[in-house]
């Protein structure tokens, strides 16, 4: 049988570790005092045996010479009587028998030869042997080892208890050191310490153990800590960008509002080159902003899909329009080709869509010096309800150098100078947000570029496909601006804009009145919004969130709290500068029936007021 | 050389065959000389301080011949061994002998002799004589067949300060001076 200690448990090795060392001991010294007194015992026959032989020599002298056979015959006979000796002969000087006996033969005894010397003539007149059996001998050895045998089972069983006891000095401690162990390792409580004191090996292993916790501890604190304080860091950026967004759209409102009244306005040509200018810069900056806040909505995971149904030709037209100008501009060729068999309707992000392809479209046009922005769509893979495009996006431009290559998705990273002789502007996010755009809804982007070639960027994305929308609703689409617009002027709602910053009041005021809607009335803050409402009646509440004294939160809770019904339940549109998901949820929570974030285009808000006003 | 070892055995083992074969003359001889083992003379006597062992043989030629055969070259407890064809028995120097073997007597001449040798140390062997220790002889051989080689007359042994060794005793008859019939 071959011990494998490995797979056994301590307590079997301890045990067997001392039986065995006490039964190799048990043996050894019992073979040792077997051996000595055989030794001792084999001596003492020897030497009473020969002690025997020389009285038998002594005696047998006259007999030999005087040749009395009969004396001999006696002499010899004599010995008979030991039952121990079990031969005995006596030869003469030539080794002629004179006289034996033989009792049975045994194979354990000892033998002597003496000469019988005749001490007047100095010769050998004859040989004596003797046989003596060792059956004594035997017979106590055998006896020793009996006792032996029966001490030695003692002695084990004995050695068993002890190393019973003896194991469980070595594994009480182990065992209890497990379950602390095993206890730690599920409660996950690394404050638990083990409280037991021994000065041994376990002891220092407990000790070191022990330390081990403390490490554990402080680092879990530490960890603990610190990703408090970068959860903390990560909500103040947070806070911080929405401040941010809010703090630039706000101006920025009223910069694209008012200058979009002042390009309706009659305008000498030179102004309106300068407003113009001023439009694109506003827009530019709207672009940087949104561009900002996006990438910060992905980072916090907070980014949604939408799935809807969308024209892709509608898209593709969108972007073309967009880039067609500022590429004609640039003189590069700009086409987008697509496969014919792509069906036009499908269900996703159509806002996404747009977004993924403008920022490569813009890099593309934005590194392209002169040739080609060729954008090509391609049906990868098709069944009956999926479809799978690939958008190609090929510039003849500066290309991307091989040691940029790497960089190229990551945040904040542009081309400098040293790699092109002009300066590019941007925030160097959006090929990041696209990227994560297109992950997001479980596509690929990639891209091929050769430095002074150009660069292709493919983008592969899986689409429902859509049936077409019935006529109907095509028609609907076409006519909403025109009717409802009539619709709100035919109406006449009596509409309460409240907004502290004034430039932004007017513009909303100005907007509506633009269209002939012109029962406005404003109001700075939410105390004055309550004053009017206690006085007139009012169809629409167009209320900012962020107003001094009272915000807009706290004004609809109050007009839906206090008021009474029909007053308590005017429909109210937030106006707000934030433009997370979060936001929006909370005004309709407080009590808004609609959001709209700023800067926004009129007919967003228009759609928004005639929504409310027919709803019914 | 192999062969040789087994022709010096067969040489051995047929002189021991041949040695083996004794005589009765050969066999007493010897017997004679061994009693001189077993004896102890007076120490203030001749024989004790003599460096010569004398055996005196009496009307025995056979004897004579026999122990001058076995006693070539032989010492006892280092004496030489001195064998005397004895033809005057009444010699005064013969009562310095340590053995006196009488081989055959008649009754008369053997209490003679005997009475001569009362107050000397000698020893007086008798060859299966008939009455030879009841007469006053010291040792004599018995005959043929029986249990004891010999007989021993003690008394006589004593009177004469002969010490004889228990060992030779117990091969002996033992004559008591009682039965000493006359």
């Amino acid at each position: 049988m071959k011990l494998n200690f490995k797979y056994n448990s301590i307590v079997f090795k301890t045990i067997t570790v001392i039986f065995i060392i006490v039964l190799i001991i048990q043996g050894l010294s019992t073979y040792f005092y077997i051996e000595k007194t055989r030794q001792s015992f084999h001596e003492t026959a020897k030497r009473e045996l020969k002690l025997l032989g020389a009285i038998m020599i002594q005696n047998l002298t006259a007999p030999i010479l005087f040749n009395d056979t009969i004396e001999i015959k006696n002499l010899i006979n004599s010995l008979k009587k030991n039952p121990l000796i079990i031969y005995a002969s006596l030869l003469d000087p030539n080794y002629n028998t004179i006289y034996e006996f033989k009792k049975d033969e045994q194979i354990n005894k000892i033998t002597i030869t003496l000469s019988i010397f005749d001490p007047s003539e100095e010769r050998i007149i004859g040989i004596l042997k003797i046989h003596r059996s060792l059956y004594d001998c035997q017979k106590g050895i055998k006896s020793i080892l009996k006792t032996s045998i029966i001490f030695s089972i003692i002695l084990l069983l004995f050695s068993l208890v002890i190393a019973y006891f003896l194991q469980n000095l070595i594994t009480k401690p182990i065992i209890n050191f497990t379950n602390i162990v095993s206890k730690i390792s599920k409660s996950k409580d690394f404050s638990l310490r083990i409280n037991e004191h021994y000065k041994d090996e376990i002891g220092e292993l407990i000790k070191r153990f022990n330390e081990l916790l403390d490490t554990i501890e402080k680092q879990n604190k530490e960890i603990k800590e610190s990703q408090e304080r970068a959860l903390k860091l990560a909500q103040v950026k947070q806070q911080f960008l929405a401040n941010m967004s809010h703090e630039i759209r706000t101006p920025m409102n009223a910069i694209i509002g008012m200058t979009n009244l002042l390009l309706n306005s009659n305008l000498t040509s030179e102004q309106r080159d300068l407003l113009t200018h001023i439009n694109i810069a506003a827009n530019n900056l709207l672009v940087i902003l949104n561009d900002i806040l996006e990438y910060s909505k992905i980072e916090a995971r907070k980014i949604k899909f939408e799935h809807v149904r969308f024209n892709i030709n509608d898209v593709l037209d969108n972007v073309y329009k967009l880039y067609e100008h500022k590429a004609k501009e640039k003189g590069l060729l700009f086409k987008i080709n697509k496969d014919t068999n792509i069906p036009p309707f499908l269900f996703g992000d159509p806002v996404r869509l747009n977004q993924i392809l403008v920022n490569i479209i813009s890099n593309a046009i934005k590194f392209t010096e002169k040739g080609h922005v060729l954008v090509d769509i391609k049906i990868k893979e098709i069944n009956t309800n999926k479809v799978t495009l690939m958008f190609s996006i090929c510039d003849s431009g500066i290309g991307i150098p091989e040691e940029k290559k790497e960089e190229v998705f990551e945040s904040f990273s542009q081309l400098n100078s040293t790699y092109s002789k002009y300066a590019y502007g941007g925030t160097g996010l959006g090929l990041a947000i696209t990227k994560q755009l297109v992950e997001l809804q479980n596509g690929k982007i990639f891209f091929e570029s050769k430095v002074n070639q150009g660069t292709c960027f493919y983008v592969i994305l899986t689409f429902d496909i859509a049936e077409a929308p019935s006529l109907g609703e095509l028609i609907k689409d076409a006519d909403l601006e025109i009717s409802l617009i009539k619709d709100l002027q035919f109406r006449q709602p009596v509409i309460l804009v409240a907004e502290d910053n004034d430039l932004n009041r007017k513009l909303i005021t100005i907007l509506l009145k633009k269209q002939y809607i012109l029962n406005v009335i404003e109001a700075k803050n939410g105390h004055e919004v309550i004053n009017i409402l206690n006085e007139k009646n009012v169809d629409i509440l167009i209320i900012d969130i962020q107003m001094p004294e009272m915000d807009g939160y706290e004004t609809i809770k109050f007009i839906r709290e206090k008021f009474s019904s029909p007053k308590s339940q005017i429909p109210a549109i937030a106006l707000t500068a934030f433009a997370f998901p979060e936001e929006k949820e909370k005004c309709f929570k407080y009590g808004f029936n609609e959001y709209i974030v700023k800067p926004f285009k009129p007919k967003e808000l228009f759609i928004l007021i005639h929504k409310l006003l027919f709803r019914k | 050389m192999k062969y040789l070892k087994y022709i010096i055995c067969f040489l051995i083992s047929n002189y021991t065959i041949k040695s083996q074969v004794f005589t009765e003359y050969e066999l007493k001889s010897a017997y004679l000389i061994n009693f001189l083992k077993f004896i102890e003379f007076p120490s203030y006597s001749a024989q004790a301080m003599s460096d010569t062992f004398f055996i005196g043989i009496y009307n025995g030629d056979e004897f004579y011949n026999a122990l001058l055969e076995i006693s070539k070259n032989r010492t006892i407890n280092n004496k030489q061994l001195k064998i005397v064809n004895i033809t005057n028995i009444t010699e005064e120097r013969l009562k310095k002998y340590h053995i006196i073997f009488i081989a055959y007597e008649n009754k008369n001449k053997l209490l003679q002799i005997i009475e001569t040798f009362s107050n000397s140390h000698t020893l007086i062997i008798g060859n299966n004589i008939k009455n030879f220790c009841e007469l006053g002889g010291t040792i004599n051989f018995t005959p043929q067949y029986s249990t004891k080689r010999f007989e021993i007359n003690i008394t006589s042994a004593q009177k004469k300060g002969i010490i004889i060794s228990s060992k030779l005793l117990k091969l002996a008859k033992i004559i008591e001076e009682n039965e000493i019939k006359f």
